[in-house]
């Protein structure tokens, strides 16, 4: 292409149009609702309000009360009823108003929801869409900022999605909704007012597909693994690393359940080295399943330990203190540090009176 | 296959009468509270049969709620609610049909709370005799539902020897049937397991489906 082709080619194209991660959900829900006159969004306060997120902003009023209406503050009622109208042969998508609020409709989620299909051994399927505000970053309160997506990939029945940019919150959740599964969505609440074109995805005749990870940027010594809000802080931490010298690639998962085993496997098969990014607390979660698949699967390629960056083993802290529990670039770049790059052995986890090589 | 879904829309209105409403056990109503409160706030056309037979497992409604009677919990949420004797069974269809009506008309759900006793234990594994006594279970085999629809019914002239006797075979049969099929040992598929996770497994139960099917098949081998 020639320099004056492709001068030509911005000119004509007009800028792309940028809308906010809360606007593209919106819009996602609007064209599934119109697409599929099944579909029907409910929970709390998202009719006449819009959500507290905004996110159902105006769906009540442009498709009608029995399209999107309020419910009581009863989130096992939401769910149970969602159940319900999936048997009935809705395509219920209902909100979680916040993550920690969806805890009192664990027990529908998790004994109905996602064990319907294999209960009735194929007869019912339920496709629910369960949208959560997720994860922290917003100077919210504990019970408002919990990360806790492990509970639900833990839960053999149930898709987890987790997106970590504009267009694939689009995507993503038409996906969801056309999935004949039940799928739990998390959307990162600190990225509600990122913004990004989702033009590309409303042209596309296909939506993104499940299980399918994205290198959101490539390098060549170390791979970071992440998912959701996550996705930024190992971008960011890929940047800073340019200047130590470090090329970083980025995998974002997209999808927990179904993961893509594939694509970061490949990747640190092509780095030999692998740090996995959670702003959830990192005991027992979705980081140590993927650091241990990753040395299952690729254990001759690595040149040091999987290493976890991850939020702290505590309840969610006061905003003052929440910068100091979510994981940051800083802690990326230590972890990468941290990799064995002269070959010296990690002394961290030896016990105090073998350090420092005492023969 | 057969269509297990809830008809599009709901049931017409001639079909609602002949299917059942909603039964609740009495250990399941306390969570079944929310289900009321969406049921009212959409007026549902939903009749709540609650089945109270006086224990959960071992737990009297006493200890359950101070309430006198699980009929004043749909009070709370402004749903006409209604008790009868759920060992009359006359009682019962003529409270039922006036709810079911209600319900019809659109006024909202209504609760009736049906009050009867487990006779038996739980299960074949619980032991009725550590939380309560003879006395009262006799004292509720004198109130069996079925003789006193026998009774009933002989009264009213409805029914004769012929008929009990009749019914009686009938059941025996019914009976003998399910405990002959119950013993039947199906043959289950073991591949069966991964196959109403989802609609399409995902890679990590494939993994696991071509394990399994790996150690049969060495376990067939070696046979």
């Amino acid at each position: 292409m020639t320099t004056a082709a492709r001068a030509e080619d911005i000119c004509a194209s007009p800028p792309p149009q940028l809308v906010t991660m809360s606007g593209a959900i919106n819009r996602a829900l609007r064209d599934a609702m119109t697409a599929d006159p099944d579909v029907v969004v409910f929970g709390e306060d998202v009719g006449t309000l819009g959500g507290v997120f905004r996110v159902t902003d105006g769906i009540s009023r442009d498709f009608g009360q029995d399209r999107c209406f309020d419910t009581p503050l009863a989130e096992a009622g939401i769910v149970g009823f969602a159940v319900g109208m999936a048997m009935a042969g809705f395509r219920p998508v209902i909100e979680m108003q916040f993550d920690a609020f969806a805890y009192p409709a664990f027990e529908q989620i998790a004994s109905h929801v996602a064990k319907m299909r294999n209960r009735t051994a194929g007869r019912i399927n339920l496709p629910i869409v369960i949208r959560i505000p997720f994860a922290g970053g917003i100077g919210g309160v504990e019970h408002h900022c919990d990360s806790s997506e492990a509970y639900y990939a833990h839960t053999p029945g149930l898709k987890v999605v987790t997106p970590a940019t504009v267009e694939d919150s689009y995507s993503l959740l038409r996906e969801a909704i056309n999935d004949p599964d039940p799928v739990v969505f998390m959307e990162p609440k600190r990225l509600y007012w990122s913004k990004g074109s989702i033009e590309s995805v409303l042209a596309a005749t296909k939506f993104a597909s499940f299980g399918r990870a994205a290198v959101r940027r490539e390098g060549t010594d170390v791979t970071l693994v992440a998912y959701g809000p996550s996705v930024e802080v190992a971008l960011q931490a890929a940047l800073a690393a340019e200047e130590s010298g470090w090329s970083v690639e980025v995998v974002d998962l997209r999808t927990l359940v179904p993961l893509d085993d594939e694509t970061m496997v490949a990747s640190v098969r092509k780095t030999g080295r692998c740090v996995v990014v959670q702003e959830a607390q990192g005991f027992a979660g979705v980081g140590a399943e993927i650091a241990a698949r990753v040395q299952e699967r690729a254990f001759h390629s690595l040149h040091a330990p999987v290493l976890r960056v991850a939020g702290l083993d505590i309840p969610y802290p006061p905003p003052k203190l929440e910068h100091l529990h979510l994981p940051d670039v800083e802690r990326v770049l230590d972890a990468i540090a941290r990799l064995q790059w002269d070959d010296d052995t990690d002394t961290r986890f030896l016990p105090s009176d073998s350090k420092g090589g005492a023969t | 296959m057969n269509d297990y879904r809830y008809p599009r829309g709901g049931y017409g209105a001639g079909e609602l009468g002949v299917r059942p409403v909603a039964a609740l056990s009495v250990s399941f109503l306390t969570q079944a509270f929310v289900w009321m409160f969406l049921g009212l706030l959409l007026s549902a056309y939903i009749a709540f049969l609650v089945q109270n037979n006086t224990y959960a497992i071992s737990t009297p409604l006493s200890k359950q709620s101070a309430a006198p009677s699980l009929g004043y919990k749909g009070i709370g949420y402004g749903i006409a609610s209604e008790q009868v004797d759920g060992n009359d069974a006359m009682a019962v269809l003529a409270v039922l049909n006036k709810a079911v009506a209600h319900a019809r008309s659109g006024q909202g759900p209504v609760l009736v709370e049906a009050h009867t006793y487990r006779l038996d234990a739980h299960t074949n594994a619980d032991d009725a005799s550590r939380y309560r006594d003879s006395a009262e279970v006799e004292d509720w085999l004198r109130r069996d539902p079925i003789p006193r629809l026998e009774t009933w019914l002989r009264h009213k002239g409805l029914i004769d020897d012929a008929f009990v006797a009749s019914v009686a075979d009938q059941g025996e049969a019914f009976a003998a049937d399910v405990r002959k099929r119950m013993a039947v040992d199906l043959a289950v598929d073991p591949m069966s397991l991964f196959d109403n996770v989802f609609a399409t497994p995902t890679p990590q139960l494939l993994e696991q489906r071509a394990m399994l099917e790996a150690e049969l098949e060495a376990e067939e081998a070696s046979r």
